[in-house]
């Protein structure tokens, strides 16, 4: 039997004194979504970032088809990275870096051989899945929030993960937005890719989830199939999930499938297309030379004030 | 009181602990930043342009008036003393050998200290700098390390600066007040200014830069997630990176002049 | 975008140029000035003291600082080594059989390590030893004329410097007359008890047995009466100033007089100095003349004036007083102990 994509093993995690993650374990397999719903504070954010390992879990073992996280190599670790994504519910956008560099950092960093060109072409596919069709020269404190989590969803994208982590990814977006998440949360479901999500939306539970996961002061009080959840008696965890419905697919806009097929082999062409034979960061690294690059990391200086910042 | 004596102990070993920690994997990545083919050169360059580039108007003013200051106490004081001629070694071990490397530091430090760790604070409350995890960037490698060579070789380039504002630079406005042979007063000058004087400059500032560097990216990571901790992440660096560069001149100087 | 930020690269590129090109200009400079560059050649010398000596110290030649002293140890000997460089430049002036000398300023003004290029065509050999002027080997390197010393710049020193010679000179030639006249006097008087009289007396036996050589013998010393009469009156004369309270012992050994009389009483001092030391030399000729003779009859006599010379040299006492003037003689030497003007300054209470 192959080993799930995640599996997590007692994890606990704290801050201070305080305990956000009590020893929480849980599987997901390949293809899988996984969808965790809970109050506020209820440790879904906490859950997301031990999983992904941006928090560093105080006890127990996570593991990424079958390999520990805290034990990867350096090699492994950029591995994992190449194959995960993360949407932040804030977006968590660089802010002094434009969009355009914020889409094409994972680029850079994963497919360093890529060519501007290459770069460019998987940018601007990643926005376009997205919606985002405006000027990408735009720095993140330009664009309103939801546009900005737009932005983050399509960072998370822009190398076509295998498993992607998303933290409330539809919350605070027009409707229209909501949608277009949930059309690319389908897409990738189509393709197999798997979701660990956290969510408070019960519709969007009742769409995609394969697996659900109810989560109160930080531990995990119940995890189970779709069905197993609908069918939850526990009072406790029916005042969550007492508002899935069953499962009923919505009909899907033409744009969505049209995009999904191409999407698949779109990246592998990237690859054949490279223009330049050692990418480097030093380059400026603009796409087609109508974006610009400016700081990358942004070092940024009391007179800095291209960057925005102090 | 004891055990929260004992607590207290434990927590500022621990903090002292990852403090060192974190100098050690700052100073790992600064060294193998040129290999990293992640990182980027253009974080380094505009490093260097804010905290280097942007920094000289203001040393060279400083370092100017100091030289000229000199200048004069020696052509009118230090003359009637008839010592005239300790002028220069005045110059050389205030320009070049002491207040050069710290006033240039805290020049550095007014401007980018605050700047980085500030910065930093800011992105860790923004999450970016878990984005940048998420994404596969080892954040010291690629925020870390090229502030840190670039506070470095912006205190390198500036200390040489000063060090040419203040002696050549200050030459000319005296000049304009009381007039001195510029043969007679570079003669003088490369006849007290030794190798030593400029390798101490030298490491001095590299020392300030690593000093101010480290402790400003330390007190900016150190922020944990309100935007309250940023100012006072500042505030710190600033503290920090003052006092260890003034402990750190004490003990250099004392090296030279004891050893 | 703003200019600086479109144009990052290249400023910065400036900026870190401009810094190293001015870093490296200061450093040839600085090496410059320091002889970095530039080929120091090696000479070993010694002196009796560190004092005055320290390594840095310049060494000039006519004004022009050649080199310096690199390195002091004290050796088994309980006396100073150094080493010293000599500048490349000024490296074909330093000549074989070249001398150091130590120059201390009579007035307080620190000491001069002065170097006397030998004139020999021979450049000096890079590690030989440079005596100093005043050793044994460098005297004798300035006896026998291979280098020579330059009067000194400053009039004081250069006074200085000639009176102690002289003052030798002169003290040497008085006792050994003395002493050779009283010695001949009795072994010529058949009185002496010494070798020279045993030797006189085994002579005059001889000479009774070489009838032949009598009248020969007796004309030789009736010659050698008549210059030992001369050697005699000069001697007297030369009594007669050491003893005279207004002569020339007393004015040398008072306090007040020395350099003050000498450059006040219109040279009279010095020349009556000179005038001796040309009586004197005169006399000894005489003497020498007497002793060929003797010599060529009898070597034996030459031999015995020799060593009785060599006994004399020991006993200085005429001029003990002179010696120990604490101006011509026990000063000099311990002015050589004299700190700096500007540290006596800031040492002194005022």
């Amino acid at each position: 039997m192959a080993a799930p994509v995640l599996e997590l093993r007692s994890v606990t995690c704290t801050r201070g004194e305080a305990v956000i993650l009590d020893e929480v374990s849980l599987r997901l397999e390949e293809g899988e979504a996984a969808f965790f719903m809970g109050a506020a504070g209820s440790g879904k954010s906490a859950l997301l970032k031990a999983a992904s390992g941006l928090d560093v879990a105080s006890a127990g073992e996570i593991l990424f088809r079958g390999r520990e996280l805290s034990r990867m190599t350096r090699r492994e670790e950029a591995e994992f990275r190449r194959k995960t994504g993360f949407v932040f519910q804030d977006a968590a956008l660089w802010a002094n870096q434009s969009l355009y560099d914020n889409l094409a950092l994972p680029v850079r960093i994963h497919e360093p051989g890529l060519g501007a060109a290459a770069i460019d072409a998987a940018v601007r596919r990643a926005a376009e899945l997205v919606g985002y069709d405006e000027e990408l020269r735009a720095r993140p404190a330009e664009l309103s929030l939801g546009e900005r989590r737009l932005i983050g969803l399509a960072r998370a994208l822009v190398l076509d993960p295998e498993l992607l982590y998303m933290d409330e990814p539809a919350a605070n977006l027009d409707e229209e937005s909501a949608e277009r998440v949930h059309e690319i949360q389908a897409a990738l479901k189509d393709r197999g890719r798997s979701l660990f999500v956290a969510s408070s939306s019960s519709a969007a539970v009742s769409r995609f989830a394969d697996r659900v996961g109810v989560l109160r002061g930080g531990r995990l009080l119940a995890y189970g199939s779709f069905d197993e959840a609908a069918a939850w008696t526990d009072p406790a965890l029916r005042g969550i999930t007492g508002r899935l419905k069953a499962r009923k697919a919505p009909p899907r806009p033409e744009w969505a499938s049209s995009l999904a097929g191409a999407w698949a082999d779109a990246l592998a062409e990237d690859k054949s297309a490279v223009d330049e034979p050692e990418w480097k960061l030093r380059d400026g690294a603009s796409g087609d030379g109508d974006i610009d690059s400016d700081a990358d990391a942004g070092p940024s200086e009391g007179g800095g004030e291209e960057d925005g910042r102090g | 009181m004891l055990e929260r004596l004992g607590r207290a102990t434990i927590r500022r070993a621990e903090e002292a602990s990852y403090a060192f920690g974190f100098f050690a994997q700052v100073m790992r990545e600064s060294i193998l930043f040129f290999r990293r083919r992640q990182v980027g050169f253009k974080v380094l360059v505009m490093q260097i342009l804010f905290t280097g580039v942007e920094a000289l108007r203001i040393s060279a003013v400083l370092a100017v008036a100091i030289g000229a200051a000199i200048n004069l106490i020696g052509s009118s004081l230090l003359a009637e003393f008839g010592q005239s001629k300790l002028m220069y070694s005045l110059l050389i071990i205030v320009i070049t050998r002491e207040l050069g490397p710290l006033l240039t530091a805290f020049i550095v430090i007014a401007r980018s200290g605050t700047a980085i760790a500030t910065e930093l604070g800011g992105m860790v409350v923004a999450h970016e700098i878990e984005a940048y995890v998420a994404v596969g960037v080892n954040p010291i490698s690629y925020l870390a390390a090229p502030r840190l060579l670039g506070v470095v070789a912006s205190m390198l380039t500036l200390d040489v600066y000063f060090n040419l504002f203040g002696l050549a630079g200050s030459f000319a406005v005296v000049q304009l007040i009381k007039p001195i042979a510029f043969d007679e007063y570079f003669r003088n000058l490369l006849e007290v200014l030794g190798a030593g004087d400029l390798l101490m400059g030298l490491l001095k500032s590299l020392v300030f830069g690593v000093i101010i560097a480290v402790a400003s990216l330390y007190r900016g990571f150190a922020v944990e997630r309100a935007s309250t901790e940023v100012p006072v992440a500042g505030i710190r660096a600033v503290g920090s990176s003052f006092m260890l560069c003034i402990v750190a001149d004490v003990l250099l100087t004392a090296m030279q002049y004891l050893g | 975008m703003k200019f600086r930020i479109r144009h990052a690269d290249r400023i910065v590129g400036a900026f870190v140029l401009v810094a190293a090109a001015a870093l490296c200009g200061s450093i040839v400079l600085v090496g410059a000035n320091q002889r970095w560059f530039a080929r120091d050649y090696r000479f070993e010398t010694r002196f009796a003291s560190a004092a005055g000596v320290a390594p840095g110290t310049a060494i000039y030649m006519k004004g022009f600082q050649i080199g310096k002293i690199q390195r002091i140890t004290l050796n088994e000997g309980n006396e100073v080594d150094a080493t010293f460089v000599v500048y490349d430049d000024y490296y074909p002036k330093a000549r074989k059989d070249s001398v150091l000398e130590l120059v201390t300023s009579p007035i307080g003004l620190g000491t001069q390590l002065l170097f006397h290029p030998g004139k020999a065509e021979e450049v000096l050999a890079e590690g030989s030893f440079v005596p100093l002027a005043g050793s044994e080997e460098g005297r004798f390197l300035i006896e026998e004329g291979l280098v020579e010393i330059p009067p000194k710049d400053d009039t004081i020193t250069r006074l200085l410097a000639g009176i102690n010679p002289l003052i030798e000179d002169l003290d040497k030639t008085v006792v050994t007359v003395n002493r050779t006249l009283t010695e001949v006097n009795r072994a010529l008087a058949g009185q002496s008890s010494g070798p020279a009289g045993r030797i006189v007396n085994d002579a005059a036996k001889a000479v009774a047995t070489a009838e032949s050589y009598v009248d020969t013998l007796m004309a030789q010393v009736s010659d050698l009466l008549k210059s030992a009469n001369a050697v005699a009156d000069n001697a007297a004369a030369m009594s007669a100033e050491l003893r005279d309270p207004t002569g020339l012992v007393p004015r040398l050994l008072d306090a007040k007089g020395s350099v003050k009389t000498l450059l006040d009483d219109k040279n009279v001092l010095f020349d009556r100095l000179t005038s001796s030391l040309a009586e004197t030399e005169k006399t000894l000729k005489n003497v020498q003349g007497i002793t060929q003779e003797l010599r060529a009859q009898m070597p034996s006599i030459g031999v015995a004036i020799d060593e009785g010379r060599t006994a004399i040299k020991q006993a200085q006492d005429v001029l003990e007083g002179l010696k120990n003037n604490p101006l011509l003689r026990g000063g000099v030497p311990e002015r050589r102990e004299q700190q700096p003007l500007y540290q006596s300054l800031r040492e002194g209470e005022f």
